[in-house]
């Protein structure tokens, strides 16, 4: 059957080419929904074939993403590989639980790369619809940003303090109390 | 850069030149170019520098042209040169590309921080200040998470939102309401914890030597009732004596009150109900045969549907239910006035016969009745006999008996959310 073909093309912004499987690709809901259009599901597949067995099956199917370039989509498909045998449930459960739940490991590691493939990655997470990423990528940026002092955090993201020093004054007499006495 | 002067005999094409070069078709473009690399050799470095770099020049940023000079240009760096860029693209690769981000990005980034962080972002820059700032999600769910209860949180934030909102009308936006609210209970929590935290203190002065028996408060006023027959009430702001309500001709041991109406029991065995604004007493019901010692202020609530699906409330109107050293309980509809409504100069004295507001008596308990609590049609009296009674007020049956204790009972509390009531005696013991 043509379950581990890699018979989607996923066209990058700049014209690179990835052969993904099905499964692979569908991590991303956008091109869940998309391939959900073009073709029936698997299983709905199997009970159709009497009539023209595999003749769409074959026939790869070009997806373009006109957002993501080719080194972005190569992380991207890299991650969707590594969790193509996990079902994540597909709508979001916003519970505290899963909020305050580490980063899995694999993903942390994953998501080590520079600041502007984080940047890459999380808005292309966001337009392809791949929530677990997304939510992984920005937990990284949290991390980044967590228990920093504003000048450790401008530092980290080359930020111009661009308040005057009354402005800057008036903010810190304002947040006072969360200092611990 | 000053361009240096070209000394080699050739006059280099100017930019134009080239563009024009580049413009020409086919064999005739070839051979110019051809030709003018030839020249390039006999060239100075200098020279050759300077027209690379206006040969850069030419791409426009970003474009694939200039980007595989790039890479040309890397394959000749040395290892040095490599680890200075490497360190150089580290650093210029940092930018705040979270302001970049799509708001509800951003907005899920910064819910997963903590509040100490969120403060530290708020003095980052303008931007920063601004999302984390506009957003009153942050600061709720902050709330909802750090503050756990067993009660409805939401409910909990949303009366506090309410109740921060009136104090501080200024303040429009609801992103710093929630924080101010989160702020507050952050405060409150830290205070709670730290031994040496001193709050404020007021010491109310006291009215002579008497003792204070029975004691009300709320944000906004402090009720004391005195075994010297008198009412006080102070604002719980400044501590400072708001109106003194007089007329019981004995000790005041029960007080209670609802709104603006006030009722209260004394050993003068009367029950007399205040206008709390006039500070004007406005009935005396007359009935019990000793001293009044605790009372209950009914309110209606839901006690359930009715075939229709409408809630079923009960009672009416509040109750007021009064236990007295007589070893009964009275129940009284509570007479409520207003504010401002004009009141008669005297107050109405009612014996029980007589009374409009009198509903019916509990009799059961063969000792004084110490405690009284209740809630819809529920009333849980205890009492010197060493039992508590569970009443129905609907039909003044005595539900149960509660016996156990071996000793008079002095307090019971009802827990309406756990169905459960707990009675405490100077036998030492509590009973749940």
């Amino acid at each position: 059957m043509p379950a581990t073909e890699k018979n989607i093309i996923i066209i990058t912004s700049d014209g690179e080419r990835f052969p993904v499987e099905r499964k692979v690709a569908e991590k991303s809901i956008l091109i869940k929904n998309m391939l959900k259009n073009l073709l029936p599901a698997e299983g709905e597949e199997d009970d159709d074939d009497d009539e023209d067995p595999d003749s769409d099956a074959d026939e790869p199917i070009e997806v373009p993403t006109q957002n993501v370039r080719s080194a972005v989509m190569k992380n991207i498909l890299e991650w969707c590989e590594h969790y193509k045998e996990i079902q994540f449930p597909d709508d979001e459960q916003d519970d505290e639980s899963k909020k305050s739940a580490p980063i899995d490991p694999w993903d942390k590691n994953f998501l080590n790369v520079d600041q502007e493939m984080l940047y890459e990655i999380i808005l292309a997470a966001n337009y392809l619809n791949i929530k677990p990423l997304l939510n992984a990528s920005c937990k990284v940026v949290a991390e980044m940003i967590r228990s920093k002092s504003p000048e450790e955090i401008r530092k980290t993201f080359n930020i111009v303090n661009d308040f005057t020093p009354e402005e800057e004054a008036a903010i810190k007499r304002e947040n006072e109390w969360a200092e611990d006495r | 850069m000053v361009p240096p002067t070209p000394t080699a005999e050739v006059t280099l094409p100017s930019s134009s030149d080239l563009t024009y070069a580049e413009n020409c078709n086919g064999i005739n473009r070839k051979n110019n170019i051809d030709a003018f690399v030839q020249l390039l050799p006999g060239l100075k470095r200098s020279d050759l520098m300077y027209f690379a770099e206006k040969l850069f020049d030419l791409f426009p940023n970003g474009s694939p042209e200039a980007n595989n000079l790039l890479w040309k240009g890397l394959q000749k760096a040395d290892r040095p040169a490599l680890s200075s860029l490497q360190e150089l693209m580290r650093t210029s690769l940092r930018r705040d590309f979270i302001s970049d981000l799509p708001t509800e990005v951003v907005m899920k980034i910064f819910g997963y921080l903590d509040y100490k962080t969120l403060l530290s972002c708020e003095e980052v820059c303008k931007s920063w200040n601004n999302i984390s700032h506009q957003s009153y999600y942050f600061w709720k769910n902050l709330f909802m998470k750090d503050f756990v209860s067993e009660t409805d949180v939401e409910a909990e934030f949303n009366k506090e939102y309410a109740w921060v909102k009136q104090r501080l009308s200024k303040l429009a936006v609801p992103a710093q309401i929630a924080k101010v609210v989160y702020k507050r209970r952050t405060i409150i929590a830290r205070r709670w914890k730290d031994p040496t935290f001193n709050p404020r203190r007021i010491t109310l002065p006291s009215q002579g030597d008497s003792v204070i028996t029975c004691l009300q408060f709320d944000d906004d006023k402090i009720v004391a009732g005195s075994a010297d027959n008198a009412i006080y009430i102070y604002d719980t702001e400044t501590g400072e004596l708001r109106s003194t309500l007089e007329g019981h001709t004995g000790g005041v041991w029960a007080m209670k009150y609802s709104g603006n109406t006030l009722a209260s029991g004394s050993t003068d065995r009367s029950v007399r109900i205040w206008n709390i604004k006039q500070g004007k007493c406005t009935h005396i019901f007359k009935g019990h045969v000793s001293t009044v010692r605790c009372m209950e202020i009914i309110e209606p609530q839901q006690i359930g549907t009715d075939d229709l699906g409408r809630p079923i409330m009960y009672p009416d109107s509040p109750l007021l239910v009064t236990g007295s050293r007589d070893h009964t309980l009275y129940v009284w509809k509570f007479p409520v006035t207003g504010e401002d409504e004009e009141l008669p100069e005297e107050p109405i004295e009612l014996e029980e016969d007589k009374n409009p507001y009198f509903v019916r008596v509990l009799r059961g308990h063969t000792n004084s009745v110490r405690a009284v609590c209740g809630y819809a049609n529920i009333v849980v009296s205890s009492s010197y006999d060493s039992n508590a009674r569970v009443w129905d007020l609907r039909t003044g049956e005595c539900l149960w008996l509660l016996a156990g204790h071996t000793e008079r009972i002095y307090s019971c509390v009802l827990d309406v959310k756990r169905n459960r009531c707990i009675t405490g005696s100077v036998d030492n013991t509590c009973f749940l």
